[in-house]
Parts: C-alpha cells; sequence; structure tokens
C-alpha cells in the first residue's frame, strides 16, 4: 500500500472551515457509552496496552524528513502546529507565530520546556534542523522549494525565510515532526527519536512496531502504557479480530457488514478520495525515471468527458462500498477551496453516450465497444492488487463504462510493478488532505511526470498553473482560494471534470474500524488519506471505558 | 497421441486393462471439457454484478457468488481452464527441452552428458518456487511471467527420465546388432529407441501437469502471478482467508476441491498409462 | 576400507568442485534474471511515494554503480559477493546478509520441525501401510498421501490456520513470535507454539513421498527372499520388520529427506506466507513485490547455497549405504 499523492498538513485552521460534522459515529448500539477520556482515564479495569491493526505500514522508516508522519501523525514527533477534532490549527511545540507582511518571513516561538525522548532539550535549533533537512533532502511529500532557509535566532525562536509567498507553509508546520540534530542519522529512519508522545521501541518490518508510552511528554500523560501497531492485511486483520487478538483494526467495507461481538463498528468520515487518473498527453514522451508517458485512448478529452458524466458515483458508493462513503467530484469536495460549481448529474449515460458520439467514437463492428480511426476506446486501469476496496471500484468502474462503450481492463499490480506504468496507464488512486496542497499535487505543470505520485496523468495548462501560483503566493487565504477555485474551473477552463478532467473523482472513503468494547478511541479527527495510521491522530484522547 | 501408444501394444486386452483404458479416456474427457469450457466461456460468465454479491450456493450459482457478486463456479472453471492451458504450454516446451537436451545427454558423448547434467543440476539448484519468483520478477509479473516461469522451469526432471531410457536402450543388443547391420544414426534413433522412450515420456509428461498446476496457483497465491482480477485458481485461493473469516467456506473448499480433483485426474490418467504400459514395474 | 576412503574423498572433491561451479552459474544466471526486470532500482531505493530531483537520481545512480554496463556491475557484485557482501536491502534499510542471516534463524526453525515431522510420520505411515498391504489402513493411508500431495500446501495451511488458530483459538493467528513482545522478551516456547502450524503446513509437502517411498521399499523386503525365510522360521511380522526391515528402509528414507530440500525450500516460501512467518522466505515475497533487487538475489543465490548442502548430504549418502548405486554412478 503506497501513499499515492496525498500531501504535508492536516487541517484547515486559519480559514474558517466549514465544520464537517463529527468525524466519525460508533453505530454499533452496545457503543451507546462514549465518555471522554478524562473520566476513561479514572477507570480502575485501565488497560496497559492496546493492539492496534492500522492497515499500511511506513516501509521507508519514521523519519519526518523523509515524509514519515506527513498525514499529520507522526506519533514519536511533535511538530509545531496540530489540528483539533474540527480541523482547526492549534499549538503543539509553537507558542505563537506571525508572518510577515510581504510573506516571505514566517516566526515561530516554541515551548521552553520540551524534551526528547533521550533526555535532551528541544530547541529552536533543531527545528530549524528539520525543516533545512527536509529541503535539502527534497524526497519528502512536505514540499518545501519555496523555503530559502531555516534559522534558530534563540533557543525559542526560529525564522523561515522564504524565497517568495507560500501561503501553505502554515499547514507544512502542521505536518512535519521535527527529528533531534544531535541524534539524526541515516539510520535515523528505522529508530526514531523525538519528543512525542509515544517513544520507539521496536520494529519488526512487514509484522508490527511497538511503541511505549513517554512519560515526560509535555502533553500528558499518554493513555496506554503500550501501543501495538501490526501491519496486517484486510483479511488478516478480521481474522485476528475473530481470535480476540487485536484491540482495534481498520477493517474492509465487506467485512464491517458482518459486525463483530465484542467490538464496536466505528465509521470515520474522510477526505480520503478514490479518483482515477488519466494520462491526458498523447504517447511518445518518457519521464525522467524513464517510464513511458501519455495514452492514446485516455488523451483524448471526448473519453475523460464521458466517463466524467457517465459513471454513476453514487451506485458505487451503494453497491460496492456498502455505503460507507460519500459522493466526491473533486480533489477536495466540500472544503473551503473546492469550488462548488463543480458539479454533474451523476451517472448520466445519455450525456456519456452523446459526447462520444460527437466526437466520432462510434461502434462500427458491433462489439459493444467503440472505435475511432481504427482506435478501440479501451485503456488498462491499475490498483494496487492487495488494496480490495481499490479493486472492486475499479471493477464497477469498468463494468459501468461498458454500458456506454468504453472497455476498462482493470489490472492488479503489486507496488513495484504499478510504477512503471503511471504515467501510460490509468491508475486507481487515493489521496486527499485538510488543506488545499492536494490540489497543486494533481495540476502543477511543473510535477507533470517528474517521479513520485504527484501529478502522474502529466497535466499541463498554463491558465491553471498560473491560478496555482497565485494561490500559493497569495497572502490571504481567502485571496489563495479563490485561485485554488479558479485553478479547478474559472468558467472556460481547468484541472476539474468541467474542464480537462484529467481525475475522475468518485467517493470520499469512509475508514472503518472495530473497536474492542471498553476502549474509546475518542473523537476523531476527520481522517486523511493516511493508510491507517489516521486513527492514532487524537492518541491522546483515547482510553479505557467500562 | 495416447491412443496410438496403446494399439502400438501387441498384448490380448484383459478385463483390467479395460478398465484402466476405461478410467483413462474418462478422466482425458473430463480435463477436455473443463479446459474447452473455459476457452469457449464468454467473459459475461465471471463479470462483476453487485447487486447479486456474497450468494450461497444455489441453482442459479452452484457455487455461491464471491463479494463483487461474481459466480464462482464460473470463474472455477475458467480458472482451471487456465492452469491446464498453462500445464499444457508447459508440458509442450518442457517436452521439447527435455526430449533434445535428454537425447543429447545419452548420445553426444561423456563431454555433452556431463555438460547437460551440470546444466538440470543448474536449474534445480534454485528452488522451484524461487525461480519462477525470479522469473516472474523479470518479466514484471502477470500472465506471461507465470507462463515463462513454468514453461522452462519444468523440464529438468522429464530430460532425465529421456537420457536414462535412451541410455539404456542405446547398449540394448538389437540396437548393437542394427548398428553392425551398417544402419545409419538416424535409422537407430527412429526405429529403435524412440519406440522405447516414449512410453515413459508420456508418463513423465502427464505427471508433469500436477507439477505446473499447483506451481501456477502458487506462484499467483503469492502475488507473483495473474492479477487479481483475473479468474485464477490461485488467485481465488489467496482469497480463502477473506472467505473463511467471514462465513462463507463454500467460496474457497468448493474451488479448492475442484482443483484436487483436477490434479488427482492427472495424476489417475499417468499412473493408469503406466500400468498399460509397464505393467510389471508399475506401483499397484 | 581404504578403498572406499579414498573414494570418498574423490567423491567429496568431485561434488565440491561441481558444485562451486554451479554456484558460479547461479550467481550470473541470478544476476541477469534480477536485472532484466522493469523496475527502476532508484525508485525502489527512494521508495515509490517519493519524487526526487535530477542532481539526487544522478547521485544515487553513481553510489549503486548504475551507469556502469551490465558487465561491469556484474564483476563488481561479484567482487563484493566474494567478500561477503551482498549489497543493501532497499525494503529493509540493512545489509541483505543481515536479513538473510537473521531471518535464516527463524527459517532454519521451521524448516528444521517440519523436515523431522515430514521424516518420521512419513516412515511410520510408510511402515504401516506396508505392514497392512492390502486392508483398508494401507488403502486410507495411500488415499490420504494422494491427496495431500495433489492438494496446495498453502491452502491447507490457510485450512489448518482457520480450524486450529481462529476457531479453536489453540495456536496464533501468525508471526513468529507473540504479538506485542519485544524480541529480548520473546521464550523459546513462545517460538515453538508460533512455530507449531506453519511446520505441520510445510511437513506436508514432504510427508506422502516419504510414506509411499518407504512403503514401496518396505514391501520389496517384504517380498524378498531371507524375510520370507525369516517369517518361516516363526519370527512374526512385526519382528522381522524390526531385525530385517528397518535396517534397509531407514536410510533411503533419511536420503530421500536430504535430497528433497529443494522441495522444503520452496514449501516453507508458502507455509510462511500463510503464517506471516517471519523467515526467509516471506523476505523472498516482500523482496519481489517491492522491487527490492539486491535482497531477491541474495536470497535466490542463499538457497541455492543450502539445496547445494542437502543434495551433496545426499549424494554422500547413497555410495555409503548401497554400493549398487555408488557402482551405477561410476559405470560410465
Amino acid at each position: 500500500m503506497k501513499t499515492q499523492w496525498s500531501k504535508a498538513s492536516l487541517a484547515a485552521g486559519l480559514m474558517s472551515v466549514l465544520l464537517l460534522a463529527a468525524g466519525c459515529s460508533a453505530q454499533a448500539p452496545s457503543s451507546s457509552s462514549q465518555p471522554s477520556s478524562s473520566s476513561a482515564a479514572v477507570n480502575i479495569a485501565a488497560k496497559d496496552e492496546v493492539v492496534v491493526a492500522v492497515g499500511g505500514e511506513k516501509e521507508s522508516g519514521y523519519d519526518p524528513c523523509k515524509g514519515w508522519g506527513s498525514h499529520g501523525t507522526p506519533l514519536f514527533q511533535s511538530k509545531l502546529l496540530d489540528t483539533d477534532t474540527n480541523n482547526q490549527l492549534k499549538n503543539d511545540l509553537a507558542t505563537d507565530y506571525k508572518v510577515s507582511e510581504d510573506g516571505l518571513t514566517w516566526t515561530y516561538k516554541i515551548r521552553d520546556d520540551v524534551l526528547f525522548h533521550d533526555g535532551v532539550k528541544l530547541t529552536a535549533k533543531d527545528v530549524a534542523f528539520t525543516y533545512n533537512q527536509t529541503k535539502e533532502n527534497g524526497i519528502s511529500t512536505v514540499d518545501l522549494t519555496l523555503l530559502d532557509k531555516a534559522e534558530a535566532t534563540d533557543d525559542t525562536t526560529v525564522v523561515f525565510h522564504m524565497k517568495s509567498p507560500m501561503s501553505i507553509f502554515v499547514y507544512q508546520t502542521a505536518a512535519l515532526g521535527i527529528v533531534p540534530e544531535h541524534a539524526y542519522s541515516d539510520t535515523y529512519a528505522q529508530a526514531p527519536i523525538g519528543s512525542g508522545p509515544y517513544k520507539f521501541v521496536q520494529w519488526d518490518k512487514g509484522q508490527q512496531l511497538i511503541v511505549e508510552a513517554n512519560e515526560e511528554y509535555y502533553g500528558g500523560k499518554p493513555p496506554f502504557k503500550r501501543l501495538v501497531l501490526l501491519f496486517l492485511s484486510d483479511d488478516a486483520a478480521y481474522a485476528a479480530l475473530q481470535a480476540g487478538q487485536v484491540d482495534v483494526a481498520k477493517i474492509s467495507e465487506n467485512l464491517a457488514v458482518k459486525g463483530m461481538t465484542g467490538y464496536n463498528l466505528v465509521d470515520c468520515k474522510t477526505n480520503d478520495f478514490r479518483t482515477v487518473a488519466l494520462p491526458v498527453q498523447k504517447p511518445g514522451e518518457t519521464s525522467e525515471e524513464g517510464y513511458p508517458v501519455g495514452n492514446s485512448v485516455t488523451s483524448d478529452l471526448a473519453i475523460r468527458k464521458a466517463l466524467a458524466n457517465g459513471i454513476n458515483r453514487q451506485k458505487i458508493i451503494d453497491t460496492v462500498l456498502n455505503g460507507y462513503g460519500d459522493v466526491a467530484y473533486t480533489v477536495s469536495q466540500g472544503l473551503p477551496w473546492d469550488n462548488k460549481d463543480v458539479i454533474l448529474t451523476d451517472g448520466n449515460v445519455d450525456a456519456a453516450k452523446q459526447i462520444l458520439e460527437e466526437a466520432g467514437w462510434v461502434d462500427t463492428d458491433g462489439d459493444g465497444i467503440r472505435e475511432k480511426d481504427g482506435q478501440k476506446a479501451e485503456f488498462s486501469l491499475i490498483y494496487a492488487s492487495d488494496d480490495s476496496t481499490r479493486q472492486s471500484i475499479s471493477m464497477a468502474f469498468s463494468e459501468q463504462a461498458k454500458a456506454f462503450g468504453i472497455n476498462v481492463i482493470t489490472e492488479g499490480l503489486s507496488s513495484s510493478d504499478r510504477t512503471p506504468r503511471k504515467h501510460k496507464d490509468a491508475f486507481m488512486l487515493g489521496g486527499g488532505d485538510y488543506n488545499p496542497t492536494p490540489v497543486i499535487n494533481a495540476l502543477y505543470g511543473a510535477y507533470a511526470a517528474k517521479g513520485g505520485w504527484y501529478n502522474i496523468v502529466a497535466y499541463k495548462n498554463a491558465t491553471v498553473d498560473q491560478y496555482l501560483e497565485a494561490a500559493i503566493a497569495a497572502t490571504t487565504q481567502e485571496e489563495a482560494n479563490q485561485y485554488w477555485q479558479k485553478a479547478q474551473w474559472d468558467g472556460t477552463t481547468g484541472g476539474s471534470i468541467l474542464g480537462d478532467a484529467p481525475y475522475i473523482y468518485i467517493a470520499n472513503i469512509s475508514h472503518l474500524y472495530f473497536v474492542r468494547d471498553g476502549i474509546s478511541i475518542g473523537e476523531q479527527k476527520i481522517h486523511p488519506h493516511d493508510h491507517g495510521f489516521a486513527v492514532l491522530g487524537n492518541i491522546m484522547d483515547w482510553g479505557s471505558v467500562k | 497421441m495416447t491412443n496410438k501408444v496403446i494399439s502400438t501394444e501387441k498384448r490380448p486386452l484383459i478385463n483390467r486393462r479395460t478398465w484402466t483404458l476405461v478410467i483413462i479416456i474418462a478422466a482425458i474427457g473430463i480435463l477436455v471439457a473443463v479446459a474447452l469450457a473455459g476457452l469457449l466461456m464468454p467473459p459475461d460468465a465471471y463479470a462483476t454484478n453487485f447487486e447479486n454479491k456474497n450468494q450461497a450456493p444455489s441453482f442459479a450459482h452452484l457455487f455461491g457468488t464471491d463479494w463483487m457478486g461474481r459466480d464462482m463456479l464460473a470463474r472455477t472453471v475458467k480458472g482451471l481452464s487456465t492452469s491446464i492451458l498453462i500445464g499444457m504450454l508447459a508440458a509442450g516446451i518442457s517436452s521439447v527441452i527435455a526430449v533434445i537436451l535428454g537425447t543429447l545427454s545419452a548420445v553426444m558423448g561423456k563431454k555433452v552428458d556431463q555438460l547437460i547434467l551440470w546444466l538440470i543440476d543448474m536449474v534445480q539448484g534454485i528452488p522451484h518456487l524461487i525461480l519462477l519468483m525470479l522469473i516472474s520478477f523479470m518479466l514484471g509479473k502477470g500472465l506471461k511471467g507465470v507462463m515463462v516461469g513454468i514453461a522452462i522451469s519444468h523440464w529438468p526432471n522429464l530430460a532425465r527420465i529421456v537420457r536414462a531410457e535412451v541410455m539404456s536402450v542405446k547398449n540394448g543388443q538389437f540396437v548393437q546388432a542394427s548398428r553392425k547391420m551398417g544402419r545409419s544414426r538416424l535409422f537407430i534413433a527412429v526405429r529403435h529407441i524412440l519406440p522405447h522412450v516414449i512410453p515413459q515420456y508420456i508418463v513423465g509428461l502427464i505427471l508433469l501437469f500436477p507439477h505446473a498446476i499447483l506451481h501456477e496457483a502458487s506462484i499467483t497465491f503469492l502475488g507473483f502471478g495473474l492479477s487479481p482480477e483475473e479468474p485464477a485458481v490461485g488467485v481465488i485461493l489467496s482469497e480463502s482467508m477473506r472467505y473463511l473469516t467471514s462465513g462463507f467456506w463454500w467460496l474457497t473448499v468448493l474451488p479448492g476441491a475442484a482443483l484436487l480433483v483436477i490434479v488427482l485426474l492427472f495424476d489417475a490418467i499417468g499412473d493408469n498409462l503406466r500400468t498399460i504400459i509397464d505393467p510389471y514395474s508399475a506401483q499397484e | 576400507m581404504n578403498q572406499m576412503n579414498r573414494s570418498l574423498v574423490k567423491i567429496i572433491a568431485q561434488s565440491l568442485l561441481r558444485g562451486i561451479t554451479l554456484l558460479i552459474a547461479v550467481v550470473i544466471v541470478t544476476f541477469l534474471l534480477a536485472n532484466a526486470s522493469p523496475i527502476d532500482p532508484i525508485s525502489a531505493y527512494v521508495g515509490s511515494e517519493s519524487a526526487i530531483s535530477e542532481e539526487q537520481r544522478e547521485a544515487i545512480a553513481e553510489y549503486w554503480g548504475l551507469n556502469e554496463p551490465p558487465a561491469g556491475r556484474l564483476v563488481s557484485w561479484m567482487k563484493a559477493l566474494a567478500k561477503g557482501d551482498m549489497g543493501r536491502s532497499y525494503y529493509f534499510q540493512q545489509p541483505v546478509t543481515a536479513v538473510i542471516g537473521e531471518r535464516f534463524t527463524q527459517s532454519i526453525m521451521l524448516m528444521g520441525v517440519a523436515w523431522i515431522l515430514s521424516g518420521v510420520f512419513g516412515f511410520l505411515l510408510g511402515v504401516v501401510a506396508a505392514a497392512y498391504r492390502h486392508r483398508l489402513v494401507d488403502k486410507g493411508i495411500k488415499a490420504v498421501c494422494l491427496l495431500l500431495s495433489s492438494s496446495p500446501a498453502f491452502w491447507l495451511g490457510l485450512l489448518l490456520m482457520m480450524v486450529f488458530a481462529v476457531k479453536l483459538g489453540w495456536f496464533p493467528l501468525g508471526l513468529a513470535a507473540p504479538i506485542g513482545k519485544l524480541a529480548s522478551e520473546v521464550t523459546i516456547w513462545e517460538r515453538l507454539h508460533h512455530l507449531i502450524l506453519p511446520a505441520v503446513t510445510l511437513s506436508i509437502t514432504g510427508v506422502s513421498s516419504i510414506a509411499l517411498h518407504t512403503r514401496q521399499k518396505l514391501i520389496d523386503i517384504m517380498e524378498s527372499d531371507f524375510m520370507l525365510f525369516a517369517q518361516a522360521r516363526g519370527e512374526g511380522k512385526w519382528q522381522a520388520i524390526r531385525r530385517h526391515g528397518f535396517r534397509n528402509i531407514l536410510l533411503p528414507a533419511i536420503t530421500l529427506q536430504f535430497a528433497a530440500i529443494s522441495e522444503l525450500f520452496g514449501g516453507s516460501v508458502l507455509a510462511e506466507n500463510v503464517f506471516s512467518y517471519t523467515g526467509i522466505g516471506q523476505a523472498a515475497v516482500l523482496a519481489g513485490t517491492h522491487g527490492d533487487t539486491p535482497l531477491l538475489m541474495g536470497i535466490a543465490l542463499f538457497s541455492a547455497l543450502f539445496v547445494f548442502c542437502g543434495n551433496m548430504i545426499a549424494n554422500l549418502l547413497y555410495p555409503v549405504i548401497d554400493p549398487q548405486i555408488r557402482e551405477a554412478t561410476h559405470d560410465k
């Protein structure tokens, strides 16, 4: 399971975010009692150890400078800012922060009482080191290209000098965990030291991560002495639940409906979208990584538009996801930087057929698949072979596309095998976050087929790029939001389904957990795309209940 | 091909032999039927139908339907058919390699023999599954990887059989006599050696199928083979844990049993053929 | 006796030489297979989720020697190999030798237990079947052996897991140690507890061939003149088997066991993956699915070495136990 281009920081903070209802709702009747963690902590039957099957593993390790925890849950490390359950930014390490009028200088004041797990004090130097290191590495999902340099002016003040204004920088500070300069090395990712609520103890690759409470944590006493995070497939997690060997487990929507005695089903709302990425260029070019770019069928706008119109998103949610999801037309459905005008009639097969016919795609040989200039309306859709949800969404997508004459050949591949094909075939991607970075990651021309999972469709639209750059350079969030919206659709062009339709968004899928009776996972934040770790985002609110 | 072998036998048919023949023909019939059913099956038969998911076995769906509403019987038959075809391909290619190398090894003198034995040892030196993984890794996994891997890794055993048979006939009296009579090497090979080698060779070939089929299922189970949406037995069995934990045991037990039956049929053909060809040394 | 020793030395020397040439060939073949894969080693190294700059790409390519022609890379890889350096695993972020060393201790326990289980049970079943030849027991054992050898071992493993781990809860679901236990806290009993189901699964692969082979051998012996004579002299069936049969069938069975080590290794890949048992077979699959070429190559080589040792032992045992085979191998 790979993180595919959802990027950086959580939360909506500075701008007035629509309160997206409560993030989670427990469904089983037995979950009527969900007391706050403070009362739970008093409970005598408190458990010392909690076993959580989180799903995906961060294979490259736990180094924030290389991308760990960028969805807001570094666990071992702490960040300058954090987000609350309403996705408002709040102080974490920072006590205060401000940006200069010209947007070129950000100044953060930090706490004076924070210790790393090895007992050494965390200072502004460590913060500056972390940011400079991340920028230098350049391989983190936290993009700091616009940062010139970070410097510590005293032990508690760090100043970030920007090359040019960067409106989304504040979200990056809610994404990047701080590493200790004195204990940072090439092997840091394998055994991290930080200042977060839990200390690293042991990592057995492909199996489990064992962490212990940091009793010195400045944010209070962590609820459990020890957490064991298991990396199990959906099926194995369900088996482990049946055998009673885990306390909290992420499960797929198919297994969720079966229920589980002794466990509550918790349905967490997310901004974790599933989308079909359609290569927009004609074949011919090769990416820097040496992978072919472009697809002769999906590069036709009519094909992409037909899919955008003809796919019935609600039906996919009802039948495939068993209702555990919400329809999404855009990268950030319902968020302040989302363009509300981007909407279509869901499942409009007639419109799809009309678009195809007008563009010259007709079924001449009677096999049910349209052709144009001897080219069949046919392309491959790649999904992660170990993700049954992506598989079934892909197959439902294919089933629906066939109804209006497009043959979508689904193909499940392991991580190393899908990478070489990311620019030439359609992809079932996941992503989504509570800040505008997914918009730029998906559409920015400078990211086109540059490696990683940003803009893999190689979408380049000069007008859209201008809007994106203007949004980044904006000095107020309101101004930025306007540009984010225009980048999607300005009335004539844009990177949404109304414009060039490089991505067909389908749904924001719910994250489902079975939680053992007697354990509360608190009020969850609205989850970003994260492969399972987001459930730990509010770990300090977890507790035992009776 | 098998019929020809049988008809060249001159001994009178006894009752037991007839029975053996019946078994062989019936087994071949079933296997051919399964292979053809899979080949001729329209993709719609195992297409997704999300309104129809997770159904228990019924007359409409004898094996039930899976979590995407696909008919499990159709998936199984199609998968078994693919397995049989992969087995045939493996057998075909392996047999060509085995005959050439086995014969060369036996007739071309000590040096060549050593070289070929060395080659056999090398292929067998890497555990079979690891070799299959390597080949599949090289070819970017998928159907191509499985087919090539299975096809080019199953020949060593057969080559050994061929070599041993040729070796034993070569020094036989009638071959020596034929040589003294001035017959050409080709004549000797075709008239004397081949008829002797072919029976053992065919049995070896048939018994290669179960190996190939089980390896195909295994490599797919490990994620190196066919893509998860393909109707392949390995894929179905790799979903076993999902079905078993969620109580749909029939979705794994029935396809598993079907695979078992196919493998047993090949075994039955191989063993019974051996009884006919070589009634004395055959296992009971 | 001296004669035999000398010929033994000769056999050992020959097979060592042969083994070395084989291993070199395996090294080359492995290298070619692994390097022909379409996976970009740099992307595999940095992880597919990250984008890197052109300069960083160059630097990594330089570091890994990717700019050299394949022949040059092969030579430098073999040089490193000669020093015991198999490179660094992308996935585990550790030297390949360290990964293999750590995981092999797990695997060797698993394979060892399975090897003994299949040997003992196979042998016993074979003896019982032969003793009660043509009776119901014999037919039953034969049928079970046929069924076991014809069904995919990983599937049987899953069924075992469902029954004994999930439904009955007698054994853990998987992994090589209890969930959440630190490596230093794990006891030998816990390891054994985690070992049983995968070992039983793995032994299924070998048990039927040993059983059928032993049965056949024993039947041959029981039909031989001296056994008939022994029984005519008034020895009971079991007594005769014990006195004359065991000696003649035990060693061939053991030899067969050594020769089956290749199967055992392959089977452990499946058993380990069913039970998420953290051995070398599971590492092989992780390497393959994550594009970790150095690790996959390392494991392939290691498995070849392992199989070579098994075959070597088998080869040495053959002539010791059966002079006829010795004759046959020397005959050409």
